[in-house]
């Protein structure tokens, strides 16, 4: 086989690929091409905010929060580091098992990270579990936790009902596990009309995103939620007018309590699921909101204004928050500016020119960090930006943002407040190239940076415990790195392949 | 006009099926084909053998989605004339380099190359995608699908290039593993 083959195979892909990458791309016919949608610009400038801000608590968490002094000033307090050193990485040379094995090697490192490297046939981990390929048709995996330093199967429960949603008929089928109390499939058709979204905490109910084809709407979607035991599904949109949107994303909060919705032309709206009441967060906002989150019963929604590339600066954030309960609104923050420093778009303009020439790429193409003081938020994400194997984020609380010499700032998206993170400095690498991965429940996030085949810069900053963890890795050079991501709320786990058909696992679990 | 009375003008050999098909998703045809075709006059010849190529399919084929119906024709019609192309050094666009990417899906030591039905490929390209997250999964028909360079998604996706390449880099990474699961390589 070629690449070549790959790539004329890629022809005979499934629509419902193609669709919603044409749709993001804007390659649409004519007739669609004349429905409002976001301009170019604002595309733009909804994508630098996907890049610029980092994340934080889930709405749980904030809520806690705000109840809670204690809890507040502890958080405020924190960012101390707690580094860790973790096992050293290296090549199985082990045939194939057939199921995950668990390497002698587990340690504990002074009390903070429990390192453990599990070497696997083909499949995944994630959901706190490692699924292995089971073959046959459609998707099926069998899922293995750990458990007392061994690794166990579990069986499967099969789920196949006919639901009626908007008027089309839908077989939802599938299998799953119940795991901690979270959801986690482990089968569905080849031709499945629905994707299954696991949710944080509470249940295991899952978002349920039915797909279907029409002109009108030719990659519409729809969420609904189903209970898995019972089989009862929550058109939980039902009299809201939402059957009417094209959605494009959905994501709900971590108490159940509200739904975020984006739409392919870029209009964000709050859904309250106990009132049945739909909110256009433009409306609310009495202007147009870029991006919001969901903190709480807070919509903190926020704008960037004014950009110019020539003079690397690309104008500056307004935030303001809204009140779901009194529907009052409060200024939060405005004049944050982001700079080039931040800007994926001026990287985009550069990073071509860095492949090419990468010592005169730095020399003259390289957004410097510029003035001193604030340079601008970092990874301002509403949501669903993160979404990682499914889980889904209904907001954050908290920006990162960080200065010339590094210094990092968490600035609160419901006050504005800025607390200076003590203790550690922005990671020393080209912005673009660090990215921000909260946990499922909002309480940590996971900083990295890949380059090169490894994840030089891992850490979790962990809101909650005021803390960092960095992870002092060595021999990174003896695998290749292609993943890292949160495997539950306290485990990361980094994917890497040594070129043989095993996957190597490294599960970093946090203690307490 | 709507899809359904454009199929319909095709079903009844009606010529205006062609004139509405350009109409509607002409740009569509030609964006697709101007990213594996490096010359506008190829493009635009892609795009005019996408509409005789509909025109012969139609019928006794309905398409229920117009547009990846008309696009599959277009990449598929564009990719022949690319391999044409190449051998009289014609050939470029973005197809050289994703072929260059995706070359790293197949490099497998020791492997023994096989030919294999490109049917069997796509369909297990098709489980393939089914495993990725969603934007993970756009990005990667963005770049191997469409042919769009790797700017134009990090711009339209939010990405960056940098987080736009090293995304790629590790779908392939993902591919690369699960072709070979599959034993397809």
């Amino acid at each position: 086989m070629t690449g070549r083959d790959i790539l004329e195979a890629m022809t005979d892909i499934r629509g419902a690929y193609i669709v919603p990458a044409q749709e993001r791309l804007g390659y649409l016919p004519a007739q669609q091409a004349k429905k409002p949608r976001l301009t170019v610009r604002t595309l733009r400038r909804a994508a630098l905010l996907a890049a610029v801000l980092a994340l934080l608590l889930a709405a749980l968490l904030t809520t806690a929060m705000a109840a809670n002094e204690d809890f507040r000033q502890r958080v405020f307090a924190f960012f101390h580091i707690g580094q860790a050193v973790v096992p050293e990485h290296s090549q199985s040379g082990r045939d194939t098992p057939d199921g995950p094995v668990l390497d002698p090697g587990t340690i504990d490192v002074g009390g903070v990270i429990r390192g453990t490297h599990i070497h696997a046939p083909s499949g995944t981990a994630r959901d706190g579990l490692f699924l292995i390929w089971a073959g046959g048709e459609g998707y099926r995996y069998d899922a293995y936790r750990e458990e007392n330093g061994a690794l166990v199967r579990l069986e499967p429960r099969s789920f196949r009902r006919e639901y009626t949603v908007l008027g089309k008929q839908f077989i939802v089928e599938f299998e799953w596990v119940e795991h901690g109390g979270q959801f986690a499939c482990t089968y569905t058709p080849s031709d499945a009309a629905y994707t299954l979204y696991s949710l944080p905490g509470g249940d295991c109910r899952v978002l349920v995103m039915f797909q279907w084809y029409s002109e009108e709407h030719p990659g519409a979607r729809y969420p609904a939620l189903l209970d898995p035991e019972t089989g009862e599904l929550a058109d939980v949109l039902a009299g809201t007018g939402a059957e009417t949107l094209d959605i494009f994303l959905a994501a709900v909060s971590g108490d159940r309590s509200k739904m975020l919705l984006s739409t392919y032309e870029g209009a964000l709206y709050c859904v309250d699921l106990a009132a049945g009441k739909l909110y256009d967060v433009d409306q609310l906002s009495g202007e147009h909101a870029q991006a919001c989150s969901l903190i709480g019963n807070t919509l903190s929604c926020w704008v960037l204004e004014g950009d110019s590339v020539e003079d690397a600066r690309l104008g500056s954030y307004r935030a303001w928050a809204i009140d779901l309960t009194t529907m009052e609104r409060r200024e939060v923050f405005r004049d944050v500016p982001a700079t080039a420093a931040t800007s994926h778009e001026v990287w985009s303009l550069n990073w071509g020119a860095r492949d090419q020439d990468p010592e005169g790429w730095a020399a003259q193409g390289r957004p410097e960090l510029g003035e001193p003081g604030r340079v601008g938020l970092t990874f301002l994400s509403g949501f669903s930006t993160f979404n990682v194997w499914g889980n889904q984020y209904a907001g954050t609380r908290y920006a990162l943002e960080a200065d010339a010499g590094r210094n990092v700032w968490a600035v609160d998206l419901t006050s504005g407040e800025r607390i200076k993170v003590e203790g550690w400095l922005w990671p020393e690498a080209d912005y673009p190239d660090i990215e921000c991965v909260p946990s499922a429940d909002g309480e940590k996030v996971l900083i990295r940076t890949w380059k090169e085949g490894t994840f030089g810069e891992l850490g979790v900053l962990d809101f909650v415990k005021g803390t960092y963890v960095q992870f002092s890795r060595e021999n990174l050079n003896a695998v290749s790195e292609y993943d890292a991501y949160w495997f539950d709320s306290d485990s990361v786990v980094v994917c890497a392949s040594g070129g043989g058909e095993e996957y190597d696992y490294y599960l970093y679990r946090l203690l307490d | 006009m709507e899809d359904g009375k454009i199929v319909d003008l095709y079903w009844s050999r009606d010529q205006r099926a062609i004139a509405e098909t350009g109409t509607k998703y002409g740009k569509y045809c030609y964006t697709i084909a101007r990213h594996i075709l490096s010359l506008p006059e190829d493009a635009e010849e892609s795009v005019n053998d996408t509409w005789l190529a509909a025109w012969n399919a139609m019928p006794p084929h309905r398409p229920s989605v117009l547009s990846t119906f008309l696009g599959k024709l277009t990449r598929r019609i564009s990719l022949k004339k690319w391999r044409d192309r190449s051998r009289d050094k014609r050939g470029g666009g973005e197809v050289a380099l994703a072929l260059e990417e995706l070359e790293e899906c197949v490099a497998y030591g020791g492997g023994v190359e096989e030919a294999v039905e490109a049917r069997e490929l796509a369909a297990a390209i098709d489980r393939f995608l089914e495993t990725l997250p969603v934007l993970e999964r756009d990005v990667f028909v963005a770049r191997y699908w469409f042919l769009a360079s790797l700017p134009e998604i990090g711009e339209k996706f939010g990405t960056g290039g940098s987080r736009t390449k090293s995304m790629l880099f590790r779908t392939r990474e993902k591919l690369k593993k699960y072709l070979h699961k599959e034993g397809l390589l």
